[in-house]
C-alpha cells in the first residue's frame, strides 16, 4: 500500500504549498480524518476565501447550515423539473440530497469561514445544469443514484481500488478507507495526509477514462468550478478550495493552465423549475448503505469518532483513543441492546470481544481497532451458532447503533417551505410528536372526539401526499372493505426525511396541506377515465375530510356517463353505497353521493341482463354486484326500482346458456323475494344432475352461486340435501375430486351452526345419529401457527417466482 | 511422507512451517509453535517468497474465500475460549482446523472424532484394565485421551463432528473449558490435571447432516463460533480445485497434466448448481446433494486417475460427466433429473454461445443416466 501512496512525485504533480495563492484540499464526504486535517490546514493557511464543492444555487442556505441553533444532520434538497426537455424528451422531474453531518469537512470549513468572517461560496454548477450535461444513466442520472450529490463513486467503484483491496487483504473499499485514511490519518501530519489523498485520488482518476468523466458531467463541472476559483483569486490572496479528492487534480490543471477554458453558459430557470431547500435530515438517510450514498457508512460511529478526535486534539499522544473509545462504547451499547432483546450477552462475551478486536487490530497491523474489527468481534463472540438470518441479531443491532437514529433540526430563522410549516403547525396543534425519531403510536376515538377525527383526517391527507408519515394499524379499512365495524383507529407515525421531501415535491401546488390535497385530487380526477378509480378518489376526499369542488363533481359525472365497463361502474356503486352508509356515522351532511349512487344503479341495470353469460372468472364479481343491487332496492332511496330489478333478474334466468354460478345466485335472489322460485331452482338443479358429465360438474358451480345468495334453501326441509346427495353420488370419483373445490366453496357460506344442522340432516338421510358423524377435534395452537407460517412462506415463495 | 495416503498438515507443509518458525520474530503466546502473525501467513500465504538460507520458499495460500474468518479464528485461539467451526459439509472446516493446529501446536493429529457412539472416556481418559487390576488406579494405568494430551502438553485438541456426539457427552467438556482442569477422582491427590498454556479446543460441526445433536447453551458459551460458508467466488473455487488436485496427484505420483479449463468448468458447474442460477441468469433446480468444493476436487481427481491408470493420454470429459453423476446423484433420483435439466439449459446455452470445452461437455450428456 505504502508503495502506491508514498509516491515521491505526487508533490510535483499537485503541490500542497501553504504559500500558494490557491490551495486544493481533497476530501471525502463525512470523513472525520478529512475534517480534522482540513481544520489543521485552515489554521496553517489562513485563507481569506473558502470555496466548497456544492451546487451554487444553495449559497443562500449557508447561514442556516452554519447557524449555532441548527442541529445536524441537515441536507440541501435540490429539485429540477425538466419541463423544457433539456435533459431528455421525457420531461421528468429530478431531485437529490446533499447531506451534512458534524463529520462533513465541507460543513466544518463553512462553519470556520462564517465564524471568522471569511468569504465562502459554493462553486459547482446548479443541479439542473449538472443533469443537462450528464449522459443518460450516468453520474447523477444513474437510476440508483438519482438522490445523491456525491463523487464517492469515483473513489469506490474503480478497478484500481478493487485490485488495491485484493493486495491489501481488505474486504471492501470502506475497510480499506478506514484503515489507510481514517485511522492512520490521526498519526500523520496534514501534509502527509493530503499527499496520500492526492496520490490515491490521482491514481483513481488515471483509472477513469476521459469518456466516463465526460458522460458523468465531470469535465464541465470542473470547468465551471475552475472559473469560480479564478474569479475568487482575482479578489482574494489565499483561496482554499475544498472539493472531492477526485477533482483536485483536474482543477489544479485547469487553474495552472495558461489557456483559460471557455466560459460555461447557464440556462435561466425560474424557482418553480429549479430550486433548493434546506431540510432536516437523519443519520439513517445519510448512511450510504441505505441508498442515499453520499460518503461514509455507519454515520453514528464516525460521529462518535469525530467527537473523540475533537476531545483529544490538544493531546496528540492520546489520539488513538478516538477509535479505542468509540469501539468500546459501541460494543457496550450493542451488548446492552442485545440483552434487552433477550439475547444473553455475558461479561465474558464482552471481555472476549474486546480481546478479539484488539487482537485483530494487531494481527492486521492496524494502529487501532476500527469499525470492521468491531463487527468481527460481535460476530465471533456474540453469536452462538451458525450465522444466519435467525441468529445474526447482534450484528443487526450493531448495524442499527452504528447507523444512528438522530434527526436534525433547522434553526428558527431558516427559510422554510410553507407546506412543511403547515405540516408542523398542524402536527403541533394535534399534539403529535413529530420531533421523535422513533415510531409513535396513537389510538383515535374518531366518533366521539373531534380532535381525533381531525387527526385521522390529517393522517389520511399525509398518506394521500405519499409522505409515508403515518400507517393505520387498526381500524376500519373503508377503501378495501374490511374491519368496517371498528370504531377506533390505531395509527403509527414518524417523521422521516422522506416526509419532508415529499412535501417539498408537492409544495408547487400550494402552501397548506388541505389546499394541496384538494388540488391534487382535482389533478388526479382530471386524468381519470375509470369511474371505479374516480369514485375511490371521492372516498379518499371523504376520509381526508375535504369537500370536493363542483369541478370535481362535474368531472366525476362525466366519467360515469362515459364509462361503459360493468365492473368499474359496479365498483363505483360500491363506493357510493358505502359513503351513503357512512355519512350519518361521520356526521357529514348529505352531499351529491346519493345522486351518483342512483346514476350508477341505473347504469348497471342497463348492462346487467347481458352479464348472465359472463366468463366464469368474473362471475364472483357479478354476484357481488347483484347482491348489492338486491340490498339497495330494499332501501328508501331505491325502493322504487324493486320491480325493475326483479324483472331484470327474471329476464336473466331465461337465458339458454347462463353462467352456472351467476345463474344460481340470481335464482337465489329471486327465491329471497318469492319462495315459489324454489320449484325453478329444483328444476334447474335436476337439469344439471341429469345432464351430461360436464353439466353435472357445473351443478357444483350452480349450488355455489345459489348458496352465496340463498343458503337458507338448504335449511328449509331436506329436499335440497337429497338433490345434492344425488349429485354427489352420480359423480365418478375423479369427477368428484374435480368438483370438490367448488363444493367446499359452496358450503363455506354457512355459519358453523348451520353446517352442524346440515350434517344432522345428512346423518338422518343415512340412518345415522348426528353424533356418529360429528367428529370435531381441537387443532393444536402451535400446529395451527406453523401451518399459518407455512402458508405465508408458500405465498411469499410463489410471489417471488 | 511418500507412504502416507494423506499426510497430516505438519508433514505436508513441514518446510513452510520450519521456515516460518525460524524467521518468526513477532510476539507469540506461550507454548505456541508460531506467532499469530506467522500462523496467518502459513494459512493465508505471503505475498513474496521468504528468503531462507539463500533459498526462496513460497508460502502458499491454503484456505480461500474469507481471510477475516481465519484472522478471527487465530485471535480466538489466543484467548481462553474454544473455537467452533460450523458450516455445510465440504467447506474445508476440518482442513482449517488442521492447519490451525499444525501452525499453533506443531501437530494436527491430537483429535477426537465425534460419533453417535462417542463416550465420555473417549474424550477424557480411560484405563488399561490389566494394569489397573495389577497396580490399582495409578497414572501408569491411565490411557490418556486427546483432551488429556492437549491439556498436559499445552497443545490444541481437535474435536471433529462434535454435534454427532450425544449432548450429555458433549457437556463433559464444560468443566474443562471453564476451569481448564480435568478431574480424575480415581487418582485422589494426583487427580487434578491442569491445562498448560497453549491448550485449546477446535471443534467442527455440520449444520446440514442428519443425526446431529444440538449443543447446550452452557457449552456454546465456552466457544466462539465461526461459520464457514462455501466459496462464493468461482475464481477462488477453481484455484482450490487446481491446488488440491495437483497436491493429490503429486502424492499419488500421477503425472497427468492438470487442465485448468476443466477446473474452471467444474468450478462453474458446482457454483451454478449450488446457487440455482447460472452466470447468464438461467434459473435451475438445486440438487439436494451437497455441492461442495471438496466434491468437485474428488470428481476431478477421479477423472484424472481414471485416465492415468487406463493409459489415456488426456483427461476424458465423458469420465468427468460420469463421475459428476455419481457425485451428485447419491440421495435421490430427482437429482439426476436436476442435473439433466442443468445440461439441457445452461450447458446447452454455453455450448452454443461459448463453445470450446462447454461444447464437448454438452456432448457427454448421454452419460447422464
Amino acid at each position: 500500500m505504502e508503495r502506491f501512496l508514498c509516491n515521491e512525485k505526487i508533490s510535483e504533480i499537485i503541490p500542497f504549498d501553504y504559500s500558494s495563492p490557491v490551495l486544493f484540499f481533497p476530501i471525502r464526504h463525512h470523513s472525520p480524518a478529512c475534517s480534522y486535517h482540513l481544520l489543521q490546514a485552515i489554521q496553517n493557511y489562513q485563507p481569506d476565501c473558502i470555496l466548497v464543492e456544492g451546487p451554487q444555487n444553495a449559497e443562500k442556505f449557508i447561514p442556516v447550515l452554519t447557524d449555532e441553533n441548527t442541529v445536524l444532520p441537515v441536507a440541501f434538497y435540490y429539485f429540477y423539473r425538466d419541463s423544457g426537455k433539456y435533459v431528455s424528451e421525457d420531461a421528468e422531474d429530478y431531485k437529490c440530497y446533499y447531506p451534512f453531518l458534524a463529520t462533513s469537512p465541507e460543513y466544518n470549513a463553512l462553519c470556520f469561514a462564517v465564524r471568522n468572517d471569511i468569504d465562502c461560496r459554493f462553486i459547482d454548477l446548479p443541479y439542473g445544469e449538472i443533469l443537462i450535461h450528464t449522459a443518460e444513466n450516468k453520474g447523477l442520472r444513474k437510476i440508483s443514484e438519482q438522490q445523491n450529490y456525491n463523487d464517492d463513486r469515483y473513489l469506490s467503484e474503480n478497478q484500481f481500488f478493487k485490485s488495491l483491496c485484493e493486495k491489501t487483504g481488505m474486504r471492501s473499499f470502506e475497510e480499506f478507507w478506514e484503515n489507510f485514511f481514517e485511522i492512520d490519518a490521526l498519526f500523520e501530519d496534514t501534509k502527509t495526509f493530503v499527499e496520500k489523498m492526492y496520490t490515491y485520488c490521482y491514481l483513481t482518476r488515471q483509472n477513469t477514462s476521459d469518456d466516463e468523466r465526460e458522460n458523468d458531467g465531470c469535465h464541465i463541472r470542473e470547468k465551471f468550478m475552475a472559473e469560480n476559483i479564478s474569479k475568487a483569486m482575482e479578489t482574494h490572496k489565499r483561496v482554499l478550495v475544498v472539493t472531492g479528492g477526485f477533482h483536485s487534480y483536474g482543477l489544479y490543471q485547469l487553474i495552472s493552465s495558461a489557456k483559460k477554458p471557455k466560459k460555461v453558459k447557464l440556462h435561466k430557470f425560474d424557482e418553480k423549475t429549479q430550486n433548493v431547500y434546506a431540510i432536516a435530515y437523519s443519520f439513517e438517510s445519510a448512511d450510504a448503505l441505505n441508498g442515499y450514498a453520499s460518503g461514509m457508512q455507519n454515520p453514528y460511529f464516525y460521529d462518535r469518532v469525530w467527537e473523540n478526535i475533537k476531545a483529544n486534539t490538544a493531546n496528540q499522544e492520546k489520539m488513538d483513543n478516538a477509535y479505542k473509545d468509540t469501539v468500546l462504547e459501541l460494543l457496550l451499547q450493542c451488548a446492552k441492546k442485545s440483552t434487552k432483546e433477550n439475547l444473553l450477552i455475558t461479561m465474558a462475551d464482552i471481555s472476549s470481544a474486546v480481546t478479539m478486536y484488539e487482537g485483530l487490530a494487531l494481527l492486521r497491523n492496524k494502529k487501532s481497532a476500527g469499525l470492521y474489527e468491531l463487527y468481527d468481534s460481535v460476530q465471533s463472540c456474540f453469536i452462538k451458532g451458525e450465522v444466519n438470518a435467525s441468529s445474526d441479531m447482534p450484528l443487526k443491532i450493531l448495524r442499527m447503533i452504528a447507523t444512528g437514529d438522530k434527526f436534525g433540526k433547522l434553526c428558527e430563522n431558516a427559510e422554510r417551505v410553507p407546506l412543511i410549516t403547515d405540516f408542523e403547525n398542524t402536527a403541533r396543534k394535534l399534539r403529535l410528536k413529530i420531533e421523535s425519531v422513533t415510531e409513535q403510536e396513537i389510538e383515535l376515538d374518531i366518533f366521539s372526539k373531534k380532535t381525533h377525527m381531525e387527526t385521522s383526517r390529517f393522517f389520511y391527507r399525509m398518506n394521500f401526499l405519499e409522505t409515508g408519515f403515518a400507517v393505520r394499524k387498526k381500524g376500519a379499512d373503508i377503501l378495501n372493505n374490511s374491519d368496517r365495524s371498528r370504531i377506533r383507529e390505531v395509527w403509527s407515525y414518524v417523521r422521516t426525511v422522506h416526509t419532508d421531501s415529499a412535501l417539498i415535491d408537492y409544495s408547487v401546488y400550494g402552501s397548506g396541506i388541505e389546499e394541496v390535497c384538494r388540488i391534487v385530487l382535482n389533478k388526479k380526477i382530471g386524468k381519470e377515465t375509470d369511474c371505479g378509480i374516480a369514485s375511490k378518489l371521492y372516498v379518499e376526499s371523504f376520509l381526508m375530510g375535504i369537500a370536493v369542488t363542483d369541478k370535481f363533481s362535474q368531472k366525476l359525472e362525466d366519467i360515469l356517463i362515459n364509462d361503459g365497463n360493468f365492473f368499474s361502474v359496479g365498483k363505483a356503486l360500491y363506493y357510493f353505497n358505502l359513503l351513503r352508509s357512512l355519512q350519518k356515522m361521520y356526521r357529514v351532511e348529505k352531499t351529491v353521493t346519493e345522486i351518483f349512487l342512483v346514476r350508477c344503479f341505473q347504469k348497471i341495470m342497463m348492462m346487467l341482463p347481458s352479464m348472465i353469460n359472463v366468463k366464469p372468472e368474473y362471475s364472483d364479481e357479478c354476484i357481488k354486484i347483484c347482491r348489492m343491487l338486491y340490498n339497495l332496492v330494499s332501501t328508501d332511496l331505491l325502493h322504487e326500482e324493486y320491480e325493475n330489478l326483479f324483472t331484470t333478474f327474471h329476464t336473466m334466468i331465461q337465458n339458454d346458456n347462463p353462467e352456472p354460478a351467476l345463474y344460481g345466485a340470481v335464482l337465489g335472489l329471486l327465491y329471497g323475494s318469492d319462495v315459489t322460485y324454489r320449484q325453478t331452482i329444483n328444476h334447474a338443479f335436476n337439469g344439471y344432475l341429469t345432464g351430461t358429465d360436464d353439466k353435472k360438474k357445473q351443478g357444483a358451480v350452480f349450488i355455489r352461486g345459489l348458496f352465496s345468495t340463498a343458503r337458507d334453501i338448504v335449511l328449509v326441509g331436506d329436499e335440497f340435501i337429497r338433490i345434492t346427495d344425488s349429485l354427489i353420488k352420480s359423480l365418478a370419483m375423479e369427477e368428484f375430486m374435480e368438483v370438490l373445490p367448488e363444493l367446499r366453496l359452496a358450503f363455506s357460506y354457512f355459519a358453523p351452526a348451520e353446517t352442524d344442522s346440515i350434517a344432522e340432516k345428512v346423518a338422518l338421510l343415512y340412518h345415522q345419529k348426528p353424533s356418529d358423524i360429528q367428529k370435531s377435534f381441537t387443532v393444536d395452537n402451535e400446529l395451527y401457527l406453523s401451518g399459518m407460517q407455512l402458508e405465508k412462506e408458500i405465498c411469499q415463495f410463489l410471489e417471488d417466482l | 511422507m511418500e507412504n502416507f495416503i494423506r499426510p497430516p498438515m505438519e508433514i505436508r507443509y513441514a518446510k513452510e512451517l520450519q521456515v516460518l518458525k525460524e524467521t518468526d520474530t513477532a510476539r507469540k503466546p506461550e507454548n505456541w509453535y508460531l506467532s499469530p502473525k506467522a500462523v496467518r501467513s502459513f494459512i493465508l500465504g505471503t505475498k513474496k517468497p521468504i528468503d531462507f538460507h539463500g533459498e526462496k520458499v513460497e508460502i502458499k495460500k491454503k484456505f480461500f474465500g474469507n481471510d477475516a474468518l481465519v484472522e478471527r479464528c487465530i485471535i480466538t485461539l489466543t484467548g481462553s475460549r474454544g473455537l467452533m467451526l460450523v458450516g455445510e459439509p465440504g467447506t474445508a472446516k476440518t482442513m482449517l482446523s488442521e492447519l490451525l493446529s499444525a501452525a499453533i501446536s506443531g501437530t494436527s493429529t491430537n483429535t477426537v472424532q465425534g460419533t453417535a457412539g462417542t463416550t465420555e472416556d473417549m474424550i477424557k481418559y480411560s484405563w488399561n484394565y490389566a494394569l489397573l487390576l495389577a497396580k490399582g488406579p495409578v497414572k501408569e494405568a491411565l490411557v490418556p485421551s486427546p483432551l488429556y494430551v492437549g491439556m498436559t502438553r499445552g497443545i490444541i485438541t481437535r474435536f471433529e463432528e462434535i454435534t454427532r456426539t450425544p449432548a450429555e457427552i458433549q457437556d463433559s467438556l464444560i468443566s474443562v473449558m471453564s476451569d481448564k482442569v480435568l478431574n480424575i477422582p480415581e487418582l485422589e491427590n494426583d487427580g487434578l490435571i491442569f491445562a498448560k498454556s497453549g491448550f485449546n479446543i477446535i471443534g467442527t460441526a455440520n449444520i446440514r447432516d442428519k443425526g446431529v445433536n444440538e449443543m447446550s447453551s452452557a457449552l456454546k458459551r465456552r466457544f466462539n463460533f465461526e461459520t464457514v460458508n462455501p466459496v462464493k467466488d468461482v475464481r477462488l473455487e477453481k484455484q482450490i480445485i487446481l491446488n488440491e488436485v495437483e497436491q493429490n496427484a503429486l502424492s499419488d505420483k500421477i503425472e497427468m497434466p492438470i487442465d485448468t479449463n476443466v477446473a474452471e468448468l467444474l468450478a462453474v458447474t458446482y457454483h451454478e448448481l449450488r446457487e440455482g442460477i447460472s452466470d447468464t441468469g438461467i434459473k435451475i433446480d438445486k440438487p439436494s446433494a451437497v455441492m461442495s468444493t471438496a466434491e468437485a476436487v474428488s470428481v476431478f481427481y477421479q477423472t484424472i486417475s481414471n485416465a492415468w491408470y487406463y493409459d489415456e493420454t488426456a483427461l476424458n470429459l465423458a469420465d468427468l460427466t460420469q463421475n459428476l453423476v455419481n457425485a451428485v446423484c447419491k440421495d435421490t433420483k430427482d437429482d439426476l433429473e436436476k442435473l439433466k435439466g442443468y445440461f439441457n439449459t445452461v450447458v446447452k446455452y454455453k455450448a452454443d454461445k461459448v463453445g470450446g470445452i462447454w461444447k464437448d461437455f454438452y456432448a457427454t450428456r448421454k452419460y447422464l443416466k
